[in-house]
């Protein structure tokens, strides 16, 4: 890889992990009670 | 190496390689619907249509992580590199069974007369404003078609029709994909499932994937640095033999790229770090039967001048050296491509 591809790739995996550990804490965190969910996303989430 | 396009040159190593990966693929998808309706037995034909698209789906996101810890694993560890030699197939491989998943799931959503429903939802805005009501198909969909964009730019054709530098480019879009694959799940079905393993093993996967790229991204950091040019300009390598024999020494001026400078016998020569292939790390190479040979896919170029050996076309840029004070030193200003610029020791030179 270039140096500029090096830099550019490390830089973006920091932020990448940075995203996505912001989204999956946050659908974690907010995960509706089984029996409170809304019919359409208990249907949508069976697959 | 070709000196044409062809579909795929097929050898024995591709095939191994391949035989191993669909037989892995027909393993994974057979063991997970065994175990899951042995522990889970399907009591409708609905039930069964939701497990085949579980199984083709996480068969998708494991091959994904896999495929993306190929590169950082065969950085740290070059035990990984014929892992790395035919990635190509396994990641359109990958993009093959999530397109599976994704028929599977149109299907699924048909036969219960759902499809309108379904793409009402990937339209409907203000669902997306709720983790609860979140269409995470829309994130599936996003995932597939960057899988589609890497699979279909995955030949040589497009390699050499892009630029190795532009293909690089593009191909790092693979990592968004997978960041959409995680959400996808963390969307979908970890909503449902209350068991802590799917957060677990969502997390552990994503986590070793991070880490893999950010330690061997780091790991090359101090290598960037670079030397600091003499008075000339020129560039201390070190004595001839501390360079190992048929492999090469690396080095770089503080801002700019790599220059590997090899030694066959008592033969010195210096070539840009870059495959002309897919910009490969040369210097992590050895010469193999007088040529230099790139680690990742077997690129061949001669020490004399950077050319491939006919009928191979590909010419590397390559630098002035020269052997001063008993210590190699480099040129770091560029010559044209395939310039011969290697030197001879002298007999009798440490």
């Amino acid at each position: 890889m270039t140096r500029s591809h090096r830099t550019i790739h490390l830089t973006l995996w920091l932020a990448l992990a940075l995203a996505v550990a912001i989204g999956f804490a946050a659908a974690l965190y907010f995960r509706p009670p089984v029996q409170a969910a809304a019919p359409h996303a208990t249907v949508v989430a069976q697959t | 190496m070709s000196v044409g396009y062809r579909a795929i040159q097929w050898n024995r190593d591709k095939l191994v390689y391949d035989g191993v990966l669909i037989t892995g693929i027909v393993l994974f998808i057979g063991i997970f619907m065994a175990a899951w309706s042995w522990i889970n037995p399907p009591a409708s034909l609905a039930e069964w249509s939701i497990l085949r698209v579980r199984a083709f789906g996480i068969c998708a996101f494991t091959m994904l992580t896999l495929v993306l810890m190929i590169g950082p694993l065969a950085r740290l560890d070059r035990r990984f590199l014929p892992v790395l030699y035919n990635r190509r197939h396994f990641g359109v491989a990958t993009f093959v069974v999530a397109s599976v998943h994704a028929i599977l799931v149109v299907l699924h959503y048909r036969a219960q007369d759902l499809l309108d429903f379904m793409a009402s939802q990937l339209v409907n805005f203000s669902a997306y404003t709720s983790i609860a009501t979140f269409p995470f198909h829309a994130l599936g969909i996003a995932s597939l078609a960057v899988l589609f964009l890497m699979a279909s730019t995955s030949h040589d054709y497009w390699l050499n029709f892009l630029t190795p530098r532009t293909w690089k480019s593009l191909h790092m879009a693979l990592y968004a994909a997978y960041g959409l694959l995680v959400l996808h799940v963390a969307l979908g079905i970890m909503q449902e499932y209350r068991s802590p393993i799917i957060p677990l093993l969502l997390g552990a996967a994503f986590l070793s994937v991070t880490t893999l790229h950010v330690v061997a991204g780091w790991r090359e950091r101090p290598a960037d640095h670079g030397v600091a040019p003499q008075n000339d300009g020129w560039i201390a390598v070190g004595p001839p033999r501390s360079i190992p024999d048929k492999r090469a020494r690396i080095v770089a001026v503080p801002g700019g790229e790599r220059i590997a400078v090899f030694r066959d016998g008592d033969r010195i020569g210096a070539l840009t770090n870059l495959c002309a292939h897919q910009n490969g790390p040369l210097g992590e190479g050895r010469i193999i039967d007088g040529c230099i040979t790139c680690p990742w896919h077997g690129y061949q170029y001669k020490l004399d001048d950077g050319c491939a050996p006919a009928p191979f076309t590909e010419r590397l840029v390559t630098y002035r050296v020269r052997l001063r004070g008993g210590v190699i030193e480099v040129d770091p200003r560029p010559l044209a491509p395939g310039t011969p610029a290697a030197i001879s020791l002298p007999p009798g030179t440490t």
